[in-house]
């Protein structure tokens, strides 16, 4: 059993998995849906502010567990997107859904999975993690009753992700075989002691890349990924967007960082062509997209691939670049979803990039956030995109992975396309069956706050980066 | 040639061949029965291994309860020969090609392996016993331990979610009432 | 006394745990099955065939047989099943508490007390939401 101490460590995680408890016995009691809704947003709150009590230094819970810099600022991130996916759900779930209250226990139970995947160290816990995640998800990617669509995504993503799943355990197990360890320690000490990778470590490693593969929605594993966006309600796209693919690329760093797999020139070569077919296709499937949900899927897949160059570079500055442009990236990917969401209605969401038309006319403020959000995605000066990036690119061109650096610049010059496609349709003429449809659900409070604040984050971080970055530092060289 | 031996191969062949026909029934029913066999196959294996507790446990959740699960949902969907999705011959033949890939990789990595790896500690290892797993259970992995209940618990509120038609408390009163007249 | 008494059986125990034991049980198993096969092959030897057409319909308590058997079941069923299944895993988890009862001491009944507390709550949503209710 562990101590108070322990206990001390898990503090964020043990606040969630109690708030979403809590959520279910007032359930029980009395549905009050403004109620949940503040109650999970102070409960995200409290675990995101909770991380300051816990001590510095790196902290070992039972072996499964550690609680280091990178961590926490993992935790307190994933936290954050949490508050904000909440605060967006709450006009989107009244308008849309009658029975809301339950959302609110899936997305806590499914952040408390991100949460204690980010600190795993080994693959027990990294497993029940894992499943904690997408078990929730499931449920929530069916929400909304109303939606075929929703829950054929629902079906698509519990069968794809059962086979993923079990991928993983297959290769976990032919990892254990092989050294005899679960923990990431004990692998590492196992590698180093053998000298060199026996073919069972690298199949298994391989399997496992499959299932992580699979949830970060890397390019072979990733055609469940547009679907699945589309047919999601928004709230719940922009969480498996951000929430699920930021904490499994967490683990994965912890996993190949600390135990060296990647020094083996095979794992290398695989996650090169990993990240290479994924900044590719990504951009370039996203080319033809109209429905706006489906344009996002793609996006991400490519920006999942940039995160890979600087994974691959396995430096410091590398870990740096990628934390930074994670961080970016969840602002982006909130704030486009969120843009999304305060243009839907009452009869469904704004699906398609004509809905957008003459947005500039109507909507002028709404428009600007939107055109710097899509103008950092698609990485343009004086946005946090495009810092990201150059952190990206001298991440690789320090240690010269050259292709990995051209087919960035490729592809993003591929993504400027679509991304101004956009910006393209809301500045032209005005939309002519506007006046048919139906009032949009956001609100000045606290939706179009959120917004605003996504926004001026994303431009804080483009002309300002060093707060962020002297703070990624600080936690950047602790996992070795 | 020891009993040992001999029953793990009969068991390895039972298990293997049991799978192959799991997939190749037409009948998704007959393909639950055979799946219960596969349990029973592995239950052996672990009975081979001094883990009496995983094969009772294997038995009463997978081949009792889970396939219970199984054949609700195929009588759910309700399958017939005149609802059958059609299969593209393409996708069958890639399926095929992407299996045979995979086993030839895991036949390649597993053949080197042999001579490397330890043996399994059949009849005579006492990690699989009830009292040894308990103890791991309860000090060293309590955490995962606490962390599976909550999994548990998404599992359950995800189930009512989905499962569960009256949606409002005032549907759910009004059929109360109704219900008392 | 009786602490030798236990001393002995766990020793016993301990003893049993080889393959050889299980030889009794493959006895039984054996002949399990075997009396079933052989039950089958009696009836199908001895038992008279007279087929005819009605004789083969399916046997609907004397109404004449019509539609399909493989109706879809209601998803009330499947939402009883799944339930069931977890409280079964649950129980489970109890067995090897059960078993170092004694050794395990307070921190692993308060670790069981937290397992079950989370259970218990789960098992007050379902009732209150009436997942269990079995509606027509």
């Amino acid at each position: 059993m562990i101590s108070l101490t322990g206990l001390n460590l898990i503090l964020p995680q043990l606040i969630i998995a109690l708030a979403a408890i809590i959520v279910m016995l007032s359930i029980a009691v009395k549905r009050c849906h403004r109620f949940t809704n503040l109650f999970t947003l102070l409960s995200f709150a409290a675990a995101a502010i909770s991380v300051l009590y816990i001590p510095r230094g790196s902290f070992g819970v039972s072996s499964l567990f550690v609680v280091d810099g990178f961590g926490k600022f993992f935790t307190v991130l994933i936290a954050c997107a949490g508050f904000v996916i909440t605060l967006m759900s709450y006009h989107y779930l009244n308008a849309r859904e009658k029975r809301n209250e339950e959302y609110y226990i899936l997305l806590l139970l499914s952040s408390l999975g991100a949460l204690t995947m980010v600190i795993s160290n080994h693959f027990v816990s990294f497993f029940l993690s894992l499943e904690v995640l997408s078990v929730s998800l499931y449920a929530l990617i069916g929400y909304l009753k109303e939606e075929p669509a929703g829950i054929e995504s629902g079906i698509k993503y519990l069968v794809l992700a059962a086979v993923s799943s079990s991928f993983l355990l297959f290769g976990i197990a032919l990892i254990y075989m092989q050294t005899g360890h679960l923990d990431l320690s004990g692998i590492a000490a196992g590698l180093s002691s053998s000298g060199e990778f026996s073919g069972v470590f690298i199949a298994g490693l391989a399997m496992v890349i499959v299932g992580i593969g699979f949830k970060m929605a890397l390019v072979p594993f990733h055609l469940w990924t547009p679907d699945i966006y589309a047919g999601a309600s928004a709230p719940v796209s922009a969480f498996v967007a951000t929430v699920s693919k930021g904490a499994v690329f967490a683990f994965l760093l912890r996993l190949f960082y600390s135990t060296g797999g990647l020094e083996n020139k095979n794992v290398w070569t695989v996650f090169t062509i990993i990240a290479v077919a994924s900044m590719l296709f990504g951009n370039w499937l996203a080319l033809r997209q109209q429905n706006i949900k489906r344009l996002l899927a793609y996006s991400s897949i490519g920006h999942l691939g940039y995160l890979m160059v600087a994974f691959l570079a396995i430096t410091d500055r590398g870990m740096q670049a990628a934390t930074f442009y994670l961080v970016v990236y969840f602002t982006g990917m909130l704030a486009a979803f969120g843009t999304v969401i305060y243009m839907s209605n009452k009869k469904g969401e704004a699906l398609y990039i004509d809905d957008y038309r003459g947005l500039f006319w109507k909507k002028p403020w709404l428009a600007a956030i939107f055109t710097t959000v899509m103008l950092s995605l698609a990485g343009i000066p004086l946005t946090a995109g495009f810092l990201g990036k150059l952190y990206l690119l001298t991440a690789g061109t320090e240690v010269g992975i050259w292709l990995l650096v051209i087919v960035l610049v490729v592809s993003s010059g591929i993504g400027l396309f679509y991304y101004l496609r956009v910006v393209a349709v809301m500045f032209a003429g005005k939309n002519e069956n506007e006046a048919s449809s139906e009032p949009v659900i956001g609100k000045i409070f606290p939706h179009g706050l959120v917004l605003t604040l996504l926004f001026l984050l994303l431009l804080w971080f483009g002309v300002y980066p060093s707060s962020l970055l002297e703070i990624i530092q600080q936690i950047a060289s602790v996992i070795r | 040639m020891s009993i040992t031996l001999i029953l793990f191969w009969f068991l390895s062949v039972l298990a293997l061949f049991s799978a192959a026909m799991v997939v190749a029934s037409k009948n998704p029913v007959y393909s639950v029965l055979w799946l219960i066999l596969v349990f029973f196959a592995i239950s052996g294996h672990y009975l081979l291994l001094n883990a009496q507790f995983l094969a009772i446990v294997n038995i009463i959740v997978y081949a009792g309860a889970i396939m219970v699960l199984f054949l609700f949902v195929i009588m759910l969907m309700n399958l017939n020969k005149s609802n059958e999705p059609k299969r593209n011959k393409w996708l069958n033949l890639a399926g095929v090609l992407a299996g045979g890939c995979l086993l030839l990789v895991l036949v390649a990595a597993l053949k080197n392996a042999e001579t490397k790896a330890t043996l399994a500690e059949t009849g005579t290892g006492n990690i699989g016993l009830i009292e040894n797993l308990g103890k791991a259970l309860f000090t060293d992995y309590v955490v995962p331990f606490e962390i599976s209940s909550v999994l548990f618990l998404s599992a359950m509120v995800g189930a009512v979610v989905l499962g569960k038609k009256e949606s409002s408390p005032d549907t759910a009163g009004q059929s109360g009432k109704s219900s008392e007249k | 006394m009786i602490y030798l008494l236990q001393e002995e059986l766990s020793k016993k125990v301990m003893d049993v745990n080889d393959i050889a034991s299980y030889l009794p049980i493959g006895i039984q198993i054996v002949c399990a099955a075997g009396l079933v096969a052989f039950l089958m092959l009696v009836t199908h030897l001895l038992g008279p065939k007279r087929k005819t057409a009605d004789k083969l319909q399916s046997f609907t308590s004397g109404i004449e047989s019509h539609g399909d058997a493989r109706q879809p079941v209601a998803i009330k069923y499947f939402l009883v099943a799944i339930l069931f299944v977890l409280f079964d895993v649950e129980v489970i988890f109890f067995y090897p508490y059960a078993v170092n009862f004694k050794g395990l001491g307070w921190s692993g009944f308060w670790a069981v007390l937290l397992f079950v507390g989370f259970f218990l709550c789960g098992f007050i949503y379902i009732i209150k939401k009436g997942a269990l209710k079995w509606e027509e």
